[in-house]
Formats: structure tokens, sequence, C-alpha cells
């Protein structure tokens, strides 16, 4: 931890009900200021509870929430110094842009002069410079985000939630506007927590993800550690993978299943209760001739082709293993294997996962 | 639009389009041809005979009306009462708007389907109600009477302005409540947290965002209600007494007990004139709010109150509503059924005799009847026409429809009174000779219905998606096979509604019918008030007693609605 590294938002032990149904359990986390956490998780897993409670747009919860060392909960929403940016933006739609953008810098009483300043600067750090005048229903999806992440930027918060901001906007312009979203965060040192359920997203945006699923912290970690050790099945899925294996563990780090001797890193994790491996499909290599030997730490798997899907940068090869599809990408070069033939996948142990069930 | 519509509309440039063209204005003569004739003639009529009454140009006539301070006087009464009555309307309803818009709570929908209730029922009604309540020989002033031994009744705003602003109130309490709670309930509640998140306080977002976003639908509101007291007629000529008159209620004096024809036609044309201006003002603001005529219900993003405070307000809202919509009704119906020595079924069971020296010549039991003959023969007329209408209307979007669109609507911006008044000049001789048929009653009110009907049914014709249609063709159904089983399916609710609207505008209907009935078969609505007009507790309780049978009738058909969706919904074709 470096020195100016300090915690400016402390989340412990949050539960939060709605009619008898838990919306959260038991959610604690903290985050450092500067970082932007990802709240992951598929529809109706907690995600936006969990923004709302920080907002104080929701309030029936037990657990503490500290944010810059304080407790939150009598701190009514429009006192926090929270800033949100809404899922489907909502602008005032009687105001026009830049009395969309004035308006927080109005409720702080700030001096006309001041505010004008800042209105300009964030039109011009979200690209719109000229679009002051513009209603809101005369802008596209697009300009709709940016004035709404500039509303929301505006009075300077101290911490800044966004819902699923790119929700409704198509894939190109989502893939370019999360770039922009994070480099302006960033540029600002804004500590902020991103609602999605896009992992792609997640990953690009985020320092820190977190894994919500039906109300339960299921993992939090940077982006790497999660792609790469997914805490449990359920993580995994939800992170798109599928191949999971059946077995049972052995002396020696061999995970035995149907499908063979699985090799797997983790040695000393390795305990009788793990029945599950991941493995993911981007570690595996085709075996050419059966003459050469093993890599270390690895193992070998037989099946059958049985589709073969061109994706772009890769080759997205179906695998029959023990009357199971397992799903493997492979570099385009060389050409790969046909349908129906029979092939020897070369399986790297870092990229074998033991997961908890 | 996409590129298959494109093409679809392209290639019907080509080929069928002039067929589908002929086929389009084929269905909409009809409901053209029954404007021209009992629409526009008889208002051409009203227009002539103002300007030249005696078959000549006379417009000192007209020039003497806006210098008499008599006819000024009442069209600044007019303005007056419809202003004032509108204030206090809103006054009364935008906290219940609210209320509905903002919270559910226990009993919302039975409330709900209260509210629709003034909505439906007829004016004659309503004023019966409140001459039940609060009237003369009423039930308060009979409780007051015999609790503390008073000799004369205490309360007396009968023949008062204040009486029939009352029924102006309980009439439009509910509409301001449906359009603005509706409204409200439809805002973004993102957009009040979004506010918030911005430091805005409570106090601060209602102020700069939840009012400014309202002003729409207030305005609307308050327009609407501003119009319907404006051409207040029925309300009026019972609860005022002939010391107040609308200029409705003068059009109707001039014409039937003065027979001041010239007068009553100038009178009819500037009511047409201001009208036509409200409706105008209306049509432009209701663009900007998009409020619904007859909408579900405001739900939304209404959520349950959690502080005290809130609780409470609901509870003082949600028991007004009751005291204001439930008193006047529970009186008419133990009115109609209390006489000088307490109970009896007397007024019910005189409605079946015919009495000699009595207001009619025939038992007053078959006004029932008669209404629903009426109502039935109104019903199909104007379902038929506004089908046929709102298909024209939904076949093609462009300058010329929005045009037809307006004509269509020009009925609802015109005065029962006005119609019924223009029916007798003109549907006296040949070669339209229905001064004493039996159809002209139907006719009539097939015409006030038929502009809701088109309402009612062109929105869910519109919403349907020119995709299945399409999507019908080309799985091989021909265009009446399309519109037999796709369109006709998807529009059965709103045709529904549209049925039952019109069946109870029709019983209820009182200014075109005040004109257009014959002596021997009256409707309800014109039973109720000649026996209002008549001295002695006997009429006086047949009226309260016909209200009430009118009241039931009314409701009966609401609530059949309600019946056949449920049982449309619980058989799973429900759209």
């Amino acid at each position: 931890m470096r020195p100016n590294d300090k915690k400016i938002l402390e989340v412990i032990g949050l539960t939060n009900h709605y009619a008898g149904e838990p919306l959260l359990e038991d959610v604690s986390f903290s985050l450092l200021k500067g970082e932007i956490l990802c709240l992951l998780g598929p529809s109706g897993s907690g995600k936006t509870t969990l923004l709302r409670l920080l907002a104080g747009l929701e309030d029936e919860q037990s657990g503490t929430i500290l944010f810059q060392g304080r407790d939150i909960k009598p701190i009514p929403p429009h006192k926090r110094k929270i800033g949100m940016m809404f899922q489907e933006y909502a602008l005032f739609p009687h105001k026009t842009v830049w009395q969309n953008i004035a308006f927080g810098l109005e409720m702080q009483n700030c001096p006309e002069k001041d505010k004008e300043k800042r209105v300009l600067a964030m039109l011009e750090m979200v690209g719109l410079s000229g679009f002051g005048n513009r209603k809101i229903d005369e802008l596209s999806g697009g300009e709709r985000q940016r004035v709404a992440l500039a509303r929301s930027l505006a009075p300077e918060p101290e911490l800044l939630l966004l819902d699923e901001p790119l929700g409704s906007l198509d894939r190109t312009l989502r893939d370019r506007l999360t770039i922009e979203i994070r480099s302006i965060l960033k540029s600002l040192e804004v500590t902020a927590i991103f609602v999605t359920h896009d992992q792609a997203e997640a990953f690009s945006v985020a320092d820190k993800v977190a894994v919500l699923q039906r109300g339960r912290l299921q993992q939090f970690d940077t982006p790497e550690n999660l792609y790469r050790l997914p805490a449990n099945r359920a993580v995994a899925a939800f992170l798109g993978f599928s191949n999971f294996v059946v077995g049972t563990v052995d002396d020696d780090s061999v995970f035995s299943s149907t499908a063979g001797g699985i090799r797997v890193s983790q040695l000393a994790g390795l305990q009788r209760h793990h029945q599950v491996v991941l493995i993911r499909p981007d570690g595996a290599v085709l075996r050419c001739g059966e003459e050469a030997g093993l890599p270390a730490e690895s193992s070998l798997l037989s099946g059958t082709v049985r589709s073969v899907c061109f994706q772009g940068s890769t080759y997205r090869l179906g695998v029959e293993v023990d009357e199971k599809i397992l799903l493997f990408d492979l570099p385009i070069d060389p050409k790969p294997p046909a349908v129906n033939e029979r092939i020897s996948l070369v399986i790297k142990a870092t990229a074998v996962i033991l997961l908890e069930n | 639009m996409s590129e298959v519509q494109l093409i679809a509309e392209g290639r019907g440039k080509h080929c069928g389009d002039r067929s589908k063209h002929l086929l389009r204005w084929l269905l909409f003569s009809l409901p053209l041809l029954f404007l021209a004739l009992f629409y526009f003639y008889p208002l051409t009529k009203i227009v002539l005979l103002s300007f030249l009454p005696e078959g000549s140009w006379q417009p000192e006539k007209i020039s003497r009306l806006f210098s008499s301070t008599v006819y000024l006087r009442i069209l600044w009464f007019t303005t007056w009462q419809a202003a004032l009555s509108t204030l206090i309307t809103l006054g009364l309803a935008l906290p219940g708007a609210y209320v509905f818009g903002r919270y559910t709570f226990p009993g919302k929908n039975l409330i709900q389907a209260l509210l629709t209730v003034p909505f439906v029922l007829p004016t004659v009604v309503t004023a019966a109600a409140f001459r039940a309540l609060l009237g003369q020989n009423g039930l308060l002033n009979g409780w007051l009477m015999s609790g503390f031994d008073l000799s004369s009744p205490p309360i007396r705003i009968e023949q008062t302005v204040y009486f029939f602003l009352l029924a102006h109130v309980f009439y439009n309490y509910s509409l301001v409540l449906r359009i603005v709670g509706g409204f409200w309930a439809g805002l973004d509640p993102d957009v009040r947290a979004a506010a918030r998140m911005l430091g805005a306080s409570p106090w601060q977002t209602f102020r700069r965002i939840t009012l400014p976003l309202l002003f729409p639908a207030i305005g609307s509101a308050a327009l609407l209600v501003f119009i319907f007291c404006f051409t207040s007629f029925g309300v009026v000529l019972i609860l005022g007494g002939p010391g107040y008159a609308t200029i409705e209620v003068e059009i109707y004096r001039q014409a039937v007990q003065l027979f001041n024809l010239p007068m009553a036609a100038a009178l009819s044309l500037v009511q047409i004139a201001v009208n036509f201006l409200l409706m105008w003002l209306y049509a432009r603001l209701d663009k900007r709010s998009k409020t619904t005529f007859y909408s579900d219900g405001a739900t939304g993003s209404a959520m349950q109150p959690v502080l005290k405070s809130q609780k409470a307000w609901i509870g003082v809202n949600v028991v007004f509503m009751v005291i204001l919509l439930v008193s006047p009704l529970m009186a008419l119906v133990m009115r109609s059924v209390t006489g000088e020595y307490g109970m009896t079924f007397a007024y019910y069971s005189a409605l079946f005799t015919t009495q000699t020296r009595s207001v009619f010549f025939v038992e007053p039991i078959s006004a029932v009847s008669n209404s629903i003959g009426f109502g039935v023969a109104a019903m199909l007329i104007a379902v038929t026409l506004g089908l046929l209408a709102s298909t024209f209307l939904a076949s093609a979007r462009s300058k010329g429809t929005s045009l037809w669109d307006a004509v269509i609507m020009l009925p609802l911006a015109t005065s029962a009174v006005t119609l019924g008044f223009g029916y007798i000049i003109t549907l006296n001789r040949p070669p339209l000779n229905l001064r004493d048929s039996i159809v002209l009653v139907p006719i009539a009110h097939a015409l006030v219905a038929f502009p809701f009907v088109v309402r009612c049914i062109l929105p869910s014709l519109r919403r349907i998606p020119q995709s299945l249609r399409e999507a019908a063709t080309l799985l091989g159904a021909s265009p009446f096979q399309v519109w037999r089983y796709v369109d006709l399916p998807i529009i059965m609710r709103a045709i529904l509604v549209g049925s039952v609207f019109a069946f109870s505008i029709s019983l209820g209907e009182f200014g075109a019918s005040a004109f257009v009935t014959r002596p021997h078969t009256p409707t309800m609505p014109v039973a109720i008030f000649r026996f209002l007009g008549q001295p002695g507790d006997m009429n006086y309780g047949q009226a309260m007693a016909m209200s009430t049978i009118l009241m039931l009738v009314t409701c009966s058909g609401f609530w059949m609605i309600g019946r056949f969706d449920s049982l449309r919904k619980s058989v799973g074709t429900g759209v």
C-alpha cells in the first residue's frame, strides 16, 4: 500500500431484504481513493440495489457503509456528495444540455462565473462543446450518455456511481465509450463504482471487479485474477466458461476424471474435496504427431472434433471428450482439424483451475 | 422507415394502390355522409339563422346580442363559474393526484374503480344526487331538522352558484386525478433521484423538476375541466334554478321556453366559436402531455408509503375522496326509498302507473326501456361508424389524414345543446323530416358518442405494428383475412370499451335529448328532469327512484366490461 492510498469506502456486512426476499446478503468490501470498481452480475443479482443503498435512494438495510470514515446512514442523498449516472440517463427533459449540467452546481449555490466556467469545461471534456443550448430530445443516445456523465461529474462528487451507463447503446458505441469513460474518470482521479452485466465492459473499465450473484458477493478481485482464477463454478459460468470436468483428486497433483488424468497447477491447494475443474478454452494446443513428448506441467486430452466455428482471431472447436463437448480456442494457423477427426490436445496446467463446487 | 417498408410501399404504388385507395374512401364515405347530414347541415342552418333570421341579412340581431349587457353577463358568468370550478377542482384534486401517482396502498384499486363512477354518471343523476344530499328536501337537511328540532332547512344552497360548483367538483375531481395522477406515476423516478444525487433537497426537487414536468398534464387537465364546466348544462339547469344561466342553459330557454330561435342561434354561434377555440388549445396542449382519455390507471412507479406523515396524508385524501364521491350517491339511493313516514317503495311502484295530471302520457317506467333501446341503437351506429372511420384513419398517415381526424373530432367540440337545437330547426321539413321520428334520438346520441368511439379504437389500431400485417400477408392471408385475424382480435378490447362508452353516453345524454325527445317516448334523463321540475314529494321521490335506476344501469355496463375483460384473460386470448 502506497502512503496516499486510503480507503474511501468501506462496506461491512450489508444486507437488504425486500418483501421477504433477500436482495443483498452480507456484502463486505472496501475501495481505495481513485479506484474504479465494477459490480458485475446477472440481472437481479443485487448490483443496482447495492448502488442505490450507497446513494441513499433506498434505505432499509442492516450493515454499515463507511464513506470517508463516516457512517452515512443518517445523511440524506442530496448531502452525501455522491454522484450518480443513471441507467436511462434520467436527464431533465425540460432543461437544455447546459441547464442539466449546471443543475448540480446551482444546488451548491456556486457563483455564476465559476458555474459558467465549470459547465464549459465539462462540455469540452465530454466532447460536446457548442451543444449547450440543445434540448435533450434532440440528442442521440451517445450524446445523452455524455451529457449524463458531464452532469454527474460537474459538482465534483467524491464518489461516482454509474448504473449500467452504456446499457442501451449498440456494441461499437459501447466499446468506444467504455474506454472514454475510463480515461475521463482516471484523468479526474474520481473514485467510481460501475454497474454492468457485461464482463467485457467490466474488464476494460475496472481496477477491481466484484461479482455478485443472488445478492451475495462471490468474488472481489482484479480483472486479471478473476479471469485466471474464478473463485467458484457460478462465477466461472457467469464469465462464460463452460468446460467443467468432474472427477476426483489423487496424489501427485493429478485430477482424475473419466476423460483421463488432468494435471493441475495449484499443487498447494489441492484437496480431496475438489471435484470440479475448469479448463479455460485458451489453454489448449493441438498435438501434431504421436512421437513428440509431452511438455512438463501439462496433460493430454483426446477426443473427436464435433464442430469448428470461425471467430475471427481464433477457431472455436467443439471437442467431444467422454460424451461431453468441451470448447477450445485454437489459432487460425495452422488449418484446424476437420469435423469428426480424432485429435489430441495438450492442456497447460495453468489453464486448469480447481473450483469450489 | 425500414427498407422493407419502402419496397412494400413502392410496390403498392404500382399495382394495388388504386383499388386500396378506393376501398379506403368507400369505408370512409358512410361516416362522412353521417357527419354531413347530422352535423354540418344543422350547424350551417344555425349560422344562417343567426345572420339571416328571416331569410335576409340582418346583422342587427348579432350586434344587439353583443351590445346587450344581459348576454354579455351570461358570457361572463359562464366563463367565471367555469374558471372558479376549475380552480377549486385543481386545488382539491392535485393532492389526490400526488397520492395516486406516488403511492400504492390497500384499497387503491377499489377507489380507482370508484373514481370512474362520476366520469360515467349522467349529469341529471349527479344533479339529482346533490339535491338528495344537500337540497331543501335533502337527506342532510332532514337529519339536521329532526336532530336539532329546526323548523326550516339550515342548509340553503339550492338555487345558488355553490350548489352546481360543488357538482362540477364532483364531476371533474376524478378527471384531474386520473390525468395528473397517471402522468405523475409515469414520470421516471430516476429523474427525481438524479436531482437528489445532484444535491437538490426533496422540496427543491419538487419545485425545480417534478412541478415543471407536470405542467403540461396540469394544463391539459385544467383546460378539459374548464371546457366541461363552460358547456355545463344539466347540472346548472337543475341545481342553479332560474337565477343562473350558462350559455347552454340560455340557448335552451330561448329556444324551448321563449321560442326566440334567432337569439338561440346567435348564442349557439358564440358557444361554437368558444368551444372550437378551447378544443384547439386543448389539442395543442395535449400533444405535449400525451395524456390518454381512458387510461387504465396510475401504477407505474408508485411505491408503498413508509413514513407516518405519508400514511396520514394518504388517509386524509382517501377519506375526502370517499366522502365526495360516495355521499351524494348514497343519499340518492336512500332518498329514493325514504318517504314522509319512513322506508317506502312507493316511488318505485309509482313509476309503473300512469297518473292523471301527471307529467307523462305513459307510465314512467317505459323511459327505462326507451333509454336502453335508444342506447343499443346509438351504440350500434356509433361503433359501426367509429370502426369504419378508424380503419380509414389508421391505414395511412399523412397531412390529409390528420385533417380528417380533426373533422371527425368536431362533434366533440360542439355542445349537445347546440346540436339538439340544430336538429329541431333543420330536420323538421323535407328532405329530412325526422322531427317526429323515433330515430332522431339514437342519431343524436350516436353523433355525440362517435368521436369517443374513434378515440378508443384508433390508438390501438395504430399501435399494431405494420410488421404483424406483413407477416400475416407473407403467410398467405388476404387483406380481408389480415383485418379479420390480426387487426380485429387485437382491437377487440378497444371496440368493447368504445361500445360501453357509446351506450352509457347515450343513456346519460341530456343536452340534445332535451330538444329531440318526443313527449311520449322520454329517455330516463328527460323523465328525471321533468319530475324534478314539478312540485310535490311524489314527483321528487320518483326523480330519485328513476335516477337510482339510471345509475345502476350505467354502472352495470362498466361492470360488464370488467367481467368480460377478466373472462378474456382467464381464457387466455387477451391482448
